[in-house]
């Protein structure tokens, strides 16, 4: 009765999620600029995670559980028009709120990247931005989670190799 | 000692550690001045990215190796002019440019390499018998590379870094093993 209740519960949870995420997928306000938005919740990820084998892929298993909800806003169009300034410019003011440490930083001509996150000294990643501008495209991807970076950093050795 | 004497000493301190600011201070407006021109393409990793790393402890002994490497790091810049298809500038010119004017500035010469039409130089300047940081400059007839590595280095340590970071630039630093 328990796991009935449990799974009728989680199934009315991930329908509204994917509502969400369908119903998140807008605007076209505007024909040379157009933006995009989209909402990965945490419960998605967390739900992957439990289909898989903790002896086989620890690792994947732990970043999938802790990876936490994604925000991906996306930007496409043309860089010199007032919307995508002033769209640029309040993802800058809401990446700036969160406080988030500089990681890394690659600039060219046309090209800006910026990866910050929030530590707070656990060996956790708390929150994480990630920012991409280049010419014709941006792309802000906003996180929380609590992954442990010693798993991480296996995964990405793992699947790097 | 006399209070003026005191006062002088203090003034003479505070002077040199001023100029030797300075000195770096011009390698890096060097570095901000071709940020986001045409051709050029800068890396800044922060201190804090060398932090978060070097706070790992694993039984993997390669990441144990690059992690302290890693954790004498405290910033690392990276400007590479790729000028395939353009002729602003010129990257010959820019590593002579940079390399006479780095010597001038207290950064002494390490190690030349010449590899065919490339040029590679490591420069290193030093607090007492500490390394603070490595200079590391490619030139050659189509690209321009200028590497900066900052913290307390330690020579012998900073070439495994190349194999970890997979940055254009970054693999000469293999040469330091023959250093």
């Amino acid at each position: 009765m328990l796991t009935i209740s449990f799974f009728t519960q989680f199934a009315m949870f991930s329908q509204l999620d994917f509502e969400v995420v369908d119903a998140d997928i807008f605007e076209e306000d505007n024909q040379k600029t157009r933006s995009l938005f989209i909402w990965v919740p945490g419960v998605l990820t967390k739900g992957v995670a439990l289909f898989i084998n903790k002896e086989e892929e620890p690792e994947l298993k732990h970043t999938l559980r802790f990876l936490g909800g994604l925000r991906i806003r996306i930007l496409d169009g043309d860089a010199n028009s007032a919307k995508w300034k002033r769209k640029t410019a309040r993802w800058e003011r809401k990446v700036k709120r969160k406080n988030l440490d500089d990681l890394m930083m690659v600039k060219n001509e046309d090209t800006v990247v910026h990866l910050k996150a929030g530590l707070p000294g656990n060996g956790k990643i708390r929150n994480y931005a990630f920012l991409v501008n280049t010419d014709g495209i941006a792309v802000l991807l906003l996180g929380k989670s609590r992954l442990d970076l010693k798993k991480l950093v296996k995964l990405v050795k793992k699947v790097s190799s | 000692m006399k209070l003026y004497q005191k006062i002088l000493l203090i003034s003479v301190c505070l002077f040199g550690a001023l100029n030797l600011s300075a000195q770096h201070d011009q390698l890096l407006k060097f570095f901000d001045q071709f940020q986001g021109k045409e051709g050029f393409t800068t890396v800044y990793v922060t201190p804090k990215m060398f932090e978060l790393f070097s706070d790992i402890e694993t039984n993997d002994k390669d990441f144990n190796e690059v992690s302290e490497a890693i954790s004498m790091l405290k910033g690392v810049r990276i400007l590479v002019l790729d000028s395939v298809g353009s002729l602003t500038y010129n990257p010959i010119k820019l590593y002579d440019e940079v390399s006479s004017a780095a010597e001038k500035i207290n950064y002494e010469e390490l190690m030349v390499v010449k590899d065919g039409n490339t040029d590679v130089k490591f420069l290193i300047r030093e607090q007492g018998k500490v390394i603070e940081e490595v200079l590391l400059l490619v030139g050659a007839a189509e690209n321009f590379v200028f590497i900066s590595l900052m913290g307390k280095i330690d020579l012998k340590k900073l070439s495994s870094l190349s194999k970890s970071m997979d940055i254009d630039g970054l693999d000469y630093l293999e040469e330091l093993e023959k250093y």
